[in-house]
């Protein structure tokens, strides 16, 4: 059987082979939306997948964009601005 | 090397690689360099660069914010045998978590501490770089009288 974890999946489906067996291990921070694209690439390749571990859990990690996003944005627009300005000049 | 490494050293470092010093004429009245967003980046990252602590002696520290969406931690030092080491790591903001890129590439998605730690460096940073960078009230944007 073959085993991957998530530092490895986008390298390791190009070494899987037709028929082989996958169990994804470590998965449980991943977005669950990457976990069905990676098992669906598979499914593509005809590679079974025998488990997938708790890929809700990664609902509960807090909205990243409320948390921090809207502070690069607010840098970035700062920053922008900064230029503009000081060129003005 | 990754093209989002080598644009990230460019606005580090930049492409002028071979620098000339040379003394600035008295009679030529050179006019004002124009402010880049790699000035004002390089700036940020002084501040972001102190937020985790003194700087040991020898090392090169860089944390900023790349743009929208991605933050950069890069780090460079000598090793005991005393070749040169660097180490970057990228988070990407992603409405789903913080995806971290290390060398590898390694990707993960940070939580718990982990998280905690990033966006209170994140807080921290942008409150700084705001005020004193940008002379605006972390608060409201707003530029300062």
């Amino acid at each position: 059987m073959a085993t991957s974890n998530y530092n490895h999946i986008p390298t390791y489906i190009d070494e899987l082979n037709s028929g082989d067996i996958i169990h994804l291990q470590g998965t449980s921070d991943l977005p669950p939306k990457w976990i069905a694209e990676a098992a669906q690439e598979l499914k593509n390749a005809s590679i079974g997948v025998e488990q997938v571990f708790k890929p809700e859990a990664n609902l509960e990690v807090p909205n990243p964009e409320e948390l921090i996003g809207w502070r690069s944005v607010a840098t970035t627009s700062f920053r922008k601005e900064e230029v503009d300005l000081r060129n003005a000049v | 090397m990754s093209e989002l490494l080598k644009k990230t050293l460019k606005l580090l470092v930049g492409d002028d690689v071979h620098l000339s010093i040379k003394r600035p004429s008295k009679r030529a009245a050179t006019p004002k360099a124009k402010i880049t967003d790699r000035d004002l980046l390089r700036e940020e990252s002084k501040i972001g660069a102190t937020l985790f602590g003194p700087v040991p002696r020898g090392r090169r520290r860089e944390f900023f914010c790349l743009d929208e969406s991605t933050w950069i931690w890069h780090e460079e030092w000598r090793d005991d045998k005393n070749i040169e080491r660097q180490s970057t790591v990228r988070y990407e903001i992603h409405p789903n978590g913080v995806l971290k890129v290390t060398d590898g590439p390694r990707y993960q998605m940070i939580e718990g501490t982990e998280l905690a730690n990033f966006a209170e460096a994140t807080r921290l940073y942008y409150e700084q770089t705001t005020a004193k960078v940008y002379r605006r009230d972390p608060r409201t944007g707003v530029k300062f009288a």
